[in-house]
């Protein structure tokens, strides 16, 4: 209702409204830029583009879920930043996972030990997804990490449900075959299937 | 569900096994996956595999932002698109700084604000071709056009006085149109009857000489003046559009410009 009213009102230009808005899915658009593009510093641009082309656009949009509207929007956003990247085309998985950097982490109960472990695996997890085409990478995102349902999937990917399937299928299976390359970070009981 | 070699079996519970795991099968597909599992060790072992990777996706953190995306004012200081949009096709557009946009003449070049060229030149092009196909047609009475058809009327005059009774003259040559200065015309004789015998050579000369008159005549002289002088709207559109498309291409050249830094 709330978020109703704040579109409504920055459809009519007032930006505090829409700033209203961006406070609501700041963390979720940063979120998929991150895991998208690997490096905070992109990540943050995508970000930006994604609400000043949506502060722009917001004039046109008719509905429906807003959360998908402003992902749909990410996602472009993510695939300009990454075309641009492609000029320095990192090749080796090791390069990613350095690449990706390191993460500011919620949990501030977590041990140091603990923090030290997630971050190395969220960093080569972030590396693996990387090396993922750009369409898979993106689904597997929303819907594996984002917790994002196959319809919300394909409203913001713009895919039929099919494609959506397929996309995921095929993301996982070469995710896990990329995790199981680099097996030694990986906890013990995934070790064990390879 | 599934039918036919164990591999080719294999291959198929493969392309499912994220769908029957995220429960988006049917009982019916669920019962033959769950089946072909219980048999099949290599894919209960991808199964589980998928399961484990999935499971260390979600384990990863949500990550705080680093700084607060809100817009301010200068970031939004172009005006919006009026236009709905595909997302699907969105683009980020660079912004322009406050400062950056007004100064220097050059900000009259700023394609923020040179969005409404496009139509325009497009509307004077339609505008300027249809202007062309209308005097080609000679659709409108203008200036060149009625010049023209005088011509054209006369031409038509002389050929049809050659083959026709004089008595047809007045209506081929348009002969209800009389000039304001024209002398009297003859008082008709007895002998002259439309369509009727007798016409001499001399009354037929004289009726040559009057078409030929209210052909000359002040007819097409005033159908002039109520003209449209098309040619200069032509001309005028014509550089109107030349402005649009040079103004368009300084605009293209400097956002191309803006892009690349």
């Amino acid at each position: 209702m709330e978020e109703q009213e704040f579109i409504s009102k920055s459809k009519a230009g007032d930006l505090e409204a829409f700033n209203r808005l961006v406070e609501l899915y700041q963390r979720l658009v940063y979120n998929v830029a991150l895991r998208m593009l690997g490096n905070s510093e992109s990540a943050e641009d995508a970000t930006q583009d994604t609400f000043i082309s949506a502060y722009k656009a917001i004039g046109g949009f008719r509905g429906g879920s807003f959360k998908a509207w402003i992902l749909r929007i990410a996602t472009n956003s993510c695939r300009d930043r990454m075309r641009v990247a492609k000029r320095a085309r990192i090749t080796s998985l090791d390069d990613l996972v350095e690449e990706a950097g390191d993460f500011i982490m919620d949990d501030k109960t977590e041990s140091p030990e603990d923090y030290a472990l997630r971050s190395e695996l969220g960093r080569f997890l972030n590396g693996c997804l990387g090396l993922l085409p750009e369409d898979q990478r993106m689904v597997v995102i929303l819907s594996d990490i984002q917790g994002f349902s196959y319809e919300e999937i394909s409203q913001v990917t713009g895919s039929s449900l099919g494609t959506v399937k397929s996309r995921l299928n095929r993301g996982r299976s070469r995710l896990r075959d990329l995790l199981l390359q680099r097996g030694e970070l990986l906890p013990a009981e995934f070790r064990q299937d390879k | 569900m599934f039918s036919g070699g164990k591999k080719r079996t294999c291959r198929r519970i493969h392309g499912v096994l994220s769908e029957y795991m995220d429960n988006r099968l049917s009982d019916n597909e669920r019962a033959v996956v769950e089946r072909h599992l219980e048999e099949c060790a290599a894919c209960s072992k991808e199964l589980e595999s998928l399961r484990m990777t999935v499971g260390l996706l979600d384990q990863l953190p949500s990550v705080s932002v680093p700084r607060s995306f809100t817009l301010r004012e200068a970031d939004v200081l172009e005006q919006r698109k009026p236009e709905p949009e595909r997302p699907g096709r969105m683009r980020p557009v660079p912004v322009l700084a406050a400062g950056r946009a007004d100064t220097g003449w050059l900000s009259i070049f700023d394609p923020q604000r040179l969005r409404w060229l496009r139509p325009v030149a497009a509307f004077a092009t339609a505008a300027l071709v249809l202007l062309l196909m209308l005097d080609f047609l000679q659709v409108i009475p203008h200036e060149g056009g009625l010049v023209l058809q005088s011509e054209y009327n006369a031409s038509e005059s002389q050929a049809v006085l050659s083959s026709t009774p004089d008595g047809d003259i007045e209506k081929y040559s348009g002969g209800g149109v009389q000039p304001p200065e024209m002398p009297p015309a003859p008082a008709p004789t007895d002998d002259i009857t439309f369509g009727g015998e007798g016409l001499g050579l001399k009354d037929t000369a004289g009726s040559e000489e009057q078409a030929l008159r209210a052909l000359e005549g002040g007819g097409i002289t005033n159908e002039a003046e109520g003209g449209w002088p098309l040619r200069q709207i032509e001309i005028a559109l014509g550089s109107v559009l030349f402005a649009l498309v040079a103004t368009m291409l300084v605009a293209w050249r400097r956002r191309r410009k803006l892009l690349r830094t």
